[in-house]
């Protein structure tokens, strides 16, 4: 009873940074082993009796974790996951170099079964909960957006680093109270079960069975492997790790979405999308108008020779751009001219090698890509990047928590922008199941719930259906009305030259035209970087060579 | 003085050939399949064991290298072909589920050394001598395993280069779909690097069985330690792997010689991480990219952009053919669109 339940909160614990943040962690036994020793540190030494270990050790985690977190969050994905198993490693050999080395440690009290049981199931209880709030909190949603898209998340304004952290420590937490509980009930702690390999295969396994990243698939999968794992020690000690194994990448392969998975693909347990369903539409009234900034001909966004170079390759070559408030400003130029890279480096995805970015007067070149979203310049991408577990509510909404403190003005923003873009009815749809054409209105709805001052397109309107570009031009015009400068990359010249009052011309990144769209089709440049373009680079490459 | 830190130096050199015959396995895996082996360190462990086994049938481990690469070989092939073709690696779950499968295997693995081999520590005795080189010993052993390991690891190395099939594989670990689209057998060619892979752990494991002792659970600090071969080298660049093999050794050697053996045991994971967070694209870099074989975009830099800027030079070189040039001035505007 005691060790099931000890699972189930081990199991929900790795869950919050390997299922739901997508960080897969084969080191969070370190934190239990870490808890497990600061138990024993302050049960032998200070005399104190479990519960005060139980407090300080989760927060020993947390201290631990957070600059740990910090450094190791940096890595992505397979070299997260070797790090934390090599830090694992650390923590055991740290171990058996102190308070008892190999040998281990008594602790003085140690809790009787009719004591210790309780208060695991308690606790248990307690990892339920905890989980049910926080995947349907903002954190929760941030989290899942982290593991789905980190560039998408950022560009929503999250602040994927301290949100990792968050999450990381939390993690970490919960593996510490986990650790106190363990020496409590056992009275006896040494290196090899503080930092058992066994341990950690169980609970990677019972989350896998249960369903990674699930609400209750860490309760069903620790409840069936620890009885598995108890049979299995009773009767195969040996044999043990070999079956555990093989379930391990049975699962991997033929089932990896769990038992979760299963009851959802049947239409049971699905998660709900969090702070849905939108409350009943009260009109478009009551929209809070954008923070006006300056009159209409002032520009709030000025590039002033801006580049940036890859190596010896200058993708933008001194760019200059003045956008002034509510206009609409296309750019266009064949491929590879840095169209892309500009936007990457306005809205900081990039830094610039030279040059600066003005938003409202105030340089903004460096700063993280979801300060800059939230302080008002949101952006598209170039091949859509939705989340591909979250709802068309929970997309649009994530982005307005972004800036709206308070829960009920994000929920009135996203069922604003959602009812701007005709996909309100669809709120509670996955991104996979919308057409092309509407995924893309989707990642324009999520930019427009930043309430941005900038909004920059990013070929947003190619291959979409009349119908829908009207549908975007609509939705555009009426963050226009609000004051919202929109800058779009577009290569359909009908799509921009209808509603863009000037056109700036890009080739090899650096301008060769701008103006009024009538005026700017007409250039002699800028044909024949158009239509003159396989002719001018053969003529460019058999010069070179 | 001077001699104990040539001998420490030397030793640690000595070393690193054996760890880049471990961290080559590897990198052929990763380079190909874009599959981190979690259980590379099990298959060395497994392939000193046979060899001990073949050792107590009186058969000498030089000879018995071959055997245990050649039985790795098939376990390799039948676990690709078996399991982790079977593996759904598309998606963004696709990561997370190979490192799954091959975290069990490990487990898998080891466990079944340990039914087969028990968990006592073990060692095969081996050319016990030292030879005298101006006051500097060194042991026999090492100076004929560390041989045997950079010829087998030069000799992959020139087979992946010089040769159609290796060709072939590069192909492969470059683009799937465009090796496919030439009329390569992808799925044959990742049972081959699979196999192949796992024979390279099981030749580094007949060595270092001679070298070091072995227990079944060995097997996770070696996977370790061949990753941050890999890691410190830059993934795909074999100058860099065999200079991060040789630092490595030497590193390890000196801690244990000064701090002990288990601060040895540490330093390999302290300098893992501390490569991982401050010099992601390895040692040498990008630039110093020596060869071309192992997939770019998939390598650990941090930054979108390199891998952006190589596959846009990719197809580059596939819209004009008239352009022969090396990459880096094939990537000029002035040659692209």
């Amino acid at each position: 009873m005691f060790s099931t339940a000890l699972f189930v909160v081990l199991a929900y614990g790795w869950n919050v940074i390997s299922g739901i943040t997508g960080y897969l962690s084969f080191g969070q036994i370190a934190f239990f082993g870490l808890g497990a020793y600061v138990a024993v540190g302050v049960m032998v030494v200070f005399r104190l009796p479990w519960y005060a270990a139980a407090v300080v050790a989760p927060l020993a985690a947390v201290a631990v974790a957070i600059p740990l977190g910090a450094v190791m969050l940096r890595l992505a994905g397979v070299f997260f996951t070797l790090g934390m198993f090599g830090l694992g490693r650390i923590g055991e050999i740290v171990a058996s170099s102190v308070s008892g080395g190999a040998m281990g440690t008594s602790i003085p009290s140690v809790a009787t079964p009719r004591e210790s049981a309780p208060v695991m199931i308690l606790f248990a209880l307690g990892a339920i909960v905890f989980t049910h709030l926080l995947i349907n909190s903002k954190l929760g949603l941030q989290c899942m957006a982290i593991r789905d898209d980190q560039p998408a998340a950022r560009a929503a304004g999250v602040p994927v680093g301290r949100i990792k952290v968050t999450a990381f420590a939390l993690s970490a937490a919960l593996a510490a109270l986990c650790g106190v509980m363990y020496v409590w009930n056992v009275g006896y702690l040494d290196p090899t079960s503080a930092f058992s390999a066994t341990n950690k295969l169980q609970v990677v396994l019972m989350v896998l069975v249960g369903g990674i990243g699930s609400m209750w698939g860490p309760l069903f999968g620790a409840v069936l492997i620890s009885l598995i794992g108890q049979v299995l020690w009773a009767r195969f000690p040996l044999q043990e790790q070999v079956v555990l194994g093989s379930i391990t990448v049975l699962m991997a392969v033929a089932m990896p979405g769990g038992i979760s998975a299963m009851l959802q693909s049947r239409g049971k347990l699905l998660r709900r999308s969090v702070w849905g369903p939108p409350p009943p539409a009260e009109g478009a009234a009551g929209a809070p108008a954008r923070l006006p900034s300056g009159s209409a001909g002032e520009p709030v966004l000025v590039c002033e020779g801006l580049a940036k170079h890859f190596g010896g390759v200058a993708a933008v070559d001194g760019v200059d751009l003045r956008i002034a408030r509510g206009e609409v400003v296309g750019i266009i130029g064949p491929n590879g001219a840095g169209k892309s890279t500009l936007f990457d480096v306005i809205s900081g995805f990039q830094t610039p090698t030279s040059g600066r970015v003005l938003f409202d007067a105030v340089s903004i070149g460096g700063r993280r890509p979801d300060v800059i979203a939230r302080r008002g310049i949101a952006r598209t991408f170039q091949t859509s990047r939705l989340f591909p577990t979250l709802s068309v509510w929970e997309t649009v909404l994530l982005a307005a928590t972004s800036v709206s403190r308070a829960r009920s003005a994000a929920v009135a923003e996203t069922v604003r922008v959602l009812t701007q873009v005709e996909l309100l009815e669809r709120w509670d749809r996955l991104p996979e199941s919308l057409p092309p054409g509407q995924q893309r209105l989707l990642e324009i709805a999520r930019a427009l719930a930043l309430r941005p001052r900038i909004l920059l397109l990013d070929e947003a309107m190619a291959g979409m259906t009349p119908v829908e570009i009207a549908r975007v031009h609509a939705a555009l015009r009426w963050a226009v009305r609000d004051g919202c400068a929109v800058v779009a990359i577009e290569h359909v010249l009908p799509a921009i030259a209808t509603i863009a009052s000037c056109v700036y011309v890009l080739d090899f990144g650096r301008t060769i035209a701008q103006g009024p769209p009538q005026q700017v089709f007409r250039d002699p440049l800028v044909l024949d970087a158009y239509i003159g373009v396989e002719a001018g680079a053969l003529d460019r490459v058999v010069a070179n060579a | 003085m001077l001699v104990t830190i040539l001998t420490l130096v030397l030793t640690g050199v000595l070393w690193g050939g054996v760890y880049l015959l471990m961290a080559s396995g590897l990198n052929l895996i990763y380079g190909v399949m874009k599959i981190v082996n979690l259980a590379h360190g099990d298959f060395i462990v497994v392939g000193g064991l046979l060899t001990l086994t073949l050792f107590d049938l009186r058969v000498n481990p030089l000879a018995a290298l071959p055997a245990a690469a050649l039985m790795m070989f098939v376990v390799g092939a039948l676990v690709q072909r078996g399991i982790l073709e079977r593996l759904v690696t598309a998606g963004p779950a696709g990561e997370l589920r190979t490192l799954l499968a091959t975290f069990g295997m490990s487990y898998v693995v080891s466990n079944v050394g340990l039914l087969l081999w028990g968990a006592q520590v073990q060692s095969v005795p081996f050319l016990e001598g030292s030879v005298d080189l101006f006051g500097i010993r060194l042991p026999e052993n090492l100076l004929v395993c560390s041989a045997v390991a950079f010829a087998f690891a030069v000799a992959v190395h020139v087979w992946l280069t010089r040769t159609m099939s290796g060709k072939a594989v590069r192909a492969t670990s470059q683009s799937a779909i465009g090796a496919a689209a030439c009329g390569l057998s992808i799925r044959r060619i990742r049972i081959l690097t699979f196999g192949l892979g796992c024979a390279m752990a099981g030749a580094a494991g007949s060595l270092t069985i001679t070298l070091i002792p072995f227990q079944n659970s060995s097997g996770g600090p070696l996977t370790v330690q061949a990753f941050t071969v890999i890691a410190l080298g830059g993934l795909g660049n074999y100058v860099g792997a065999f200079l991060a093999a040789v630092i490595l050794g030497v590193a390890e050697v000196t801690t244990s010689f000064v701090f002990g053996s288990n601060a040895a045991a540490a330093v390999v994971y302290i300098l893992f991480i501390l490569i991982l967070v401050f010099r992601p694209q390895g040692l040498l870099g990008r630039s110093a990219r020596v060869w071309d074989a192992y997939d770019l975009s998939g390598s650990p830099c941090r930054c979108a952009r390199c891998s952006r800027w190589v596959s846009r030079c990719r197809a580059t070189r596939t819209s004009s053919r008239s352009c022969s040039r090396p990459r880096s001035s094939s990537c000029s505007p002035t040659a692209g669109t």
